[in-house]
């Protein structure tokens, strides 16, 4: 009998055409060319870096600034993550980018990449993501550069205290993704007056140059790429989930941040990809949707958290099993450009009286603080020749300013080949000194 | 055990009145509750913010985002109860398994139990008709099952054939039988009533079979009991999911719809 059923079994595996099919590995360096299909969808397995499955990493919290209001009940303490090493190391601060906390994926990977590679690894989530936006953001208005970086180096100058003890650290260095490589760039130039750390090194990576403008860039993908606009989200995802029916099959649970939308994009047939009718990408929506997801979070959070009835009425008290499809839908509706202009902005103007609106925005981009780049042999930049959030002079007003610091690589639209094999060697010999 | 089909063909018959309308209902009830609550923050907000007003227009953005869920305040609750349970409980007996068994030994538990599944399986494949998932269904089962010592090990899998996951609320889904309200379940997650009837009838399908004959042991109770613990971790291991991770004050709200969408997704398959 054993013997019938292992003799049927081997039939089948030789008749079955997904044993027997290998997939085209085209050799080089990242493959897809599609810079909005490249975000999406990250880095194909076979041009991934090489990581380890599982690092020694513990969880730390942080006590907050602010009461938390009983709807977030469940975000109470500030929480980040460190990978230490046995011995000593220099330790390296990675911030995370927009609406992605310390643990998202992103930050694993880079995390694994770097502890691997022998660094102790302090992981941050962003200021935009909820965690933090309601513990540790002074005003809990983010997006504005300047008072982002104070809050940021004030998290770590607590989060070293915490693991001061278990870490041997022999310099200190900072990194970041998207956002968060803008923060890096901030943080950097606060420490040369606070010198906490005295950092060594900044890394960055695929940093907007001047914020309002990569924002605005990913403000305008939804409204180009779904029909309908905002209003046409539930019927875009509807459609599209659909489209998945065929064949994505959700193996390991669901993950709602934009990774669930990666990972469900991911799945589809490469030759259904692409644009739609009247021009319109897939994969542009979705990232147009997942950014105003993003944004939404922080409208809603910062409005209940700094009292500014701009969608909540203040004095409004939520409880635990408050009804929100109310204020998610009008959360939805507003653009991150119209946050920062009616939220950040005029905040920002009563606590600086006489400022304008113009001269705030540019005090929230890289070209604020270009002497401290250029002038600085430690700072490094490395983004895509197909980039997304960067204005058509923006990669030439970076290559102008940091000459061989910056290293542009072909593909990978915003951020999708940040764990591919040459990103993260790029990384890691940056780090250890040996460019 | 009669008694207890008797009730699940109650909630059943429940479940289909109620899931074969809930569409329509669902687009009605949204109207006249934002409408109302639009109207008490119009009234609330300062005239001259602009932005407001346009943003509450009752015209803008009809939320295609929203799912049929009368029973919202009890599901919050369970919801919240699940989160602070998965917190205190759930996850650090998940960390104590993963820091005290092989990772190949969990991969045995995982199959173990995965391969009980698919009697299940077999039988709903077969009540929708499936018949190519049906044969896969079998085969692994018997493969499994004696090349794969009891299910221990998948090899199967090795030969291509994967499982086939059916389960009675996706044959009632199937057959046409609506979703009924949004459902949280304790311990559970994210159902529907369709969806908690059809987990009602796995389980007493499972407990009729008695696969593992257990209705001879006189340990029976407590097998049962360390059984449906271990399977509790197991599954919890293979879920990815953490509670309040997704950085989203509208988690509840994301996670019904996407439930929704991935049981709508799972049926049509």
């Amino acid at each position: 009998m054993l013997k019938q059923l292992m003799a049927i079994g081997l039939v089948v595996a030789c008749c079955s055409g997904e044993v027997l099919a290998t997939g085209e590995r085209p050799p080089g360096e990242y493959p897809i060319e599609d810079r909005f299909a490249a975000t999406v969808i990250g880095t194909p397995s076979f041009y991934k870096a090489q990581l380890p499955a599982e690092i020694p990493v513990k969880d730390y919290t942080l006590p907050g600034l602010h009461p938390v209001p009983k709807l977030f009940w469940y975000s109470e303490d500030l929480h980040f993550s460190a990978a230490l090493q046995k011995g000593r190391a220099p330790l390296v601060f990675n911030i995370a980018g927009t609406g992605a906390g310390y643990q998202s994926k992103k930050m694993q990977a880079l995390q694994k990449a770097l502890y691997q590679a022998g660094f102790h690894v302090v992981n941050l989530s962003s200021p935009t993501y909820l965690n933090f936006l309601i513990n540790a953001s002074r005003s809990n208005l983010p997006g504005f550069l300047p008072e982002d970086a104070e809050d940021i180096y004030r998290v770590m100058e607590l989060a070293y205290q915490k693991i001061k003890a278990d870490a041997d650290v022999s310099e200190f260095h900072v990194m970041g993704y998207s956002l968060g490589a803008a923060h890096a760039a901030f943080v950097a130039k606060l420490d040369q007056t606070r010198k906490s750390f005295d950092l060594q090194k900044v890394y960055m990576i695929n940093p907007p140059v001047d914020l309002y403008s990569s924002v605005d860039i990913l403000d305008q993908l939804l409204d180009d790429n779904v029909k309908g606009g905002v209003a046409g989200i539930g019927a875009f995802l509807d459609k599209a989930l659909n489209r998945l029916a065929a064949s994505y099959e959700p193996k390991d649970g669901m993950h709602f941040d934009g990774d669930f939308l990666y990972d469900a994009y991911s799945s589809w047939d490469p030759s259904t990809r692409g644009v739609g009718p009247e021009g319109r990408s897939g994969a542009a929506a979705l990232i147009g949707t997942s950014f105003r997801i993003s944004s939404a979070n922080v409208v809603f959070a910062s409005d209940l958290m700094s009292q500014a009835g701009y969608i909540i009425p203040p004095g409004t008290e939520f409880g635990r099993r408050e009804r929100l499809d109310y204020y998610a839908k009008a959360s939805h509706v507003v653009k991150f450009t119209e946050y920062v202009d009616h939220m950040v902005v005029p905040y920002l103007q009563k606590k600086y009286p006489g400022k304008s609106r113009k001269q705030l925005l540019g005090e929230a981009s890289l070209r604020h603080i270009e002497a401290f780049l250029a002038g600085n042999a430690q700072v490094r930049v490395v983004t895509n020749r197909d980039e997304i959030i960067l204005a058509p002079d923006e990669l030439e007003y970076m290559e102008g300013l940091l000459g061989d610091r910056i290293k542009v690589f072909d593909h990978g639209g915003h951020c999708g080949n940040i764990d591919s094999k040459e990103s993260v060697a790029d990384m890691v010999a940056f780090l250890r000194g040996g460019q | 055990m009669n008694y207890k089909l008797q009730c699940y063909g109650a909630v059943l018959a429940i479940a289909l009145c109620l899931g074969t309308n809930s569409w329509a209902e669902e687009e009605q009830s949204d109207a006249p509750l934002n409408q109302e609550k639009i109207e008490e923050l119009m009234a609330a907000q300062a005239p001259q913010k602009g932005e407001v007003a346009r943003l509450v227009k009752p015209e803008v953005a009809e939320n295609s985002l929203l799912v049929y869920d009368p029973w919202e305040p009890m599901n919050r609750g369970v919801y919240n109860f699940n989160a602070r349970f998965d917190r205190a409980v759930f996850l650090p007996t998940l960390r104590a398994y993963r820091a005290l068994t092989p990772d190949i030994v969990e991969q045995g538990v995982s199959n173990f139990f995965s391969n009980l599944g698919e009697v299940n399986n077999l039988l709903n494949n077969l009540l929708q008709l499936r018949m190519k998932s049906s044969g896969i269904t079998l085969w692994r089962f018997v493969v499994n099952s004696t090349v794969g010592v009891a299910g221990l090990w998948d090899p199967a899998e090795k030969f291509g054939m994967y499982q086939q996951s059916e389960d009675f609320g996706q044959t009632l889904g199937y057959w046409g039988v609506g979703s009924g309200p949004y459902l949280v379940m304790p311990f559970f997650g994210p159902s529907s009533l369709r969806d908690a009837s059809g987990l009602g009838v796995d389980y007493a399908l499972d407990t009729h079979l008695d696969l593992l004959a257990l209705q001879d042991d006189g340990n029976q109770d407590d097998i049962r009991i360390g059984l449906a613990l271990l399977g509790a971790v197991d599954t919890r291991k293979n879920t990815a999911f953490r509670y309040y991770e997704t950085g989203s004050p509208f988690e509840y709200e994301l996670v019904r719809f996407a439930h929704r969408q991935l049981r709508e997704v799972q049926i049509e398959k």
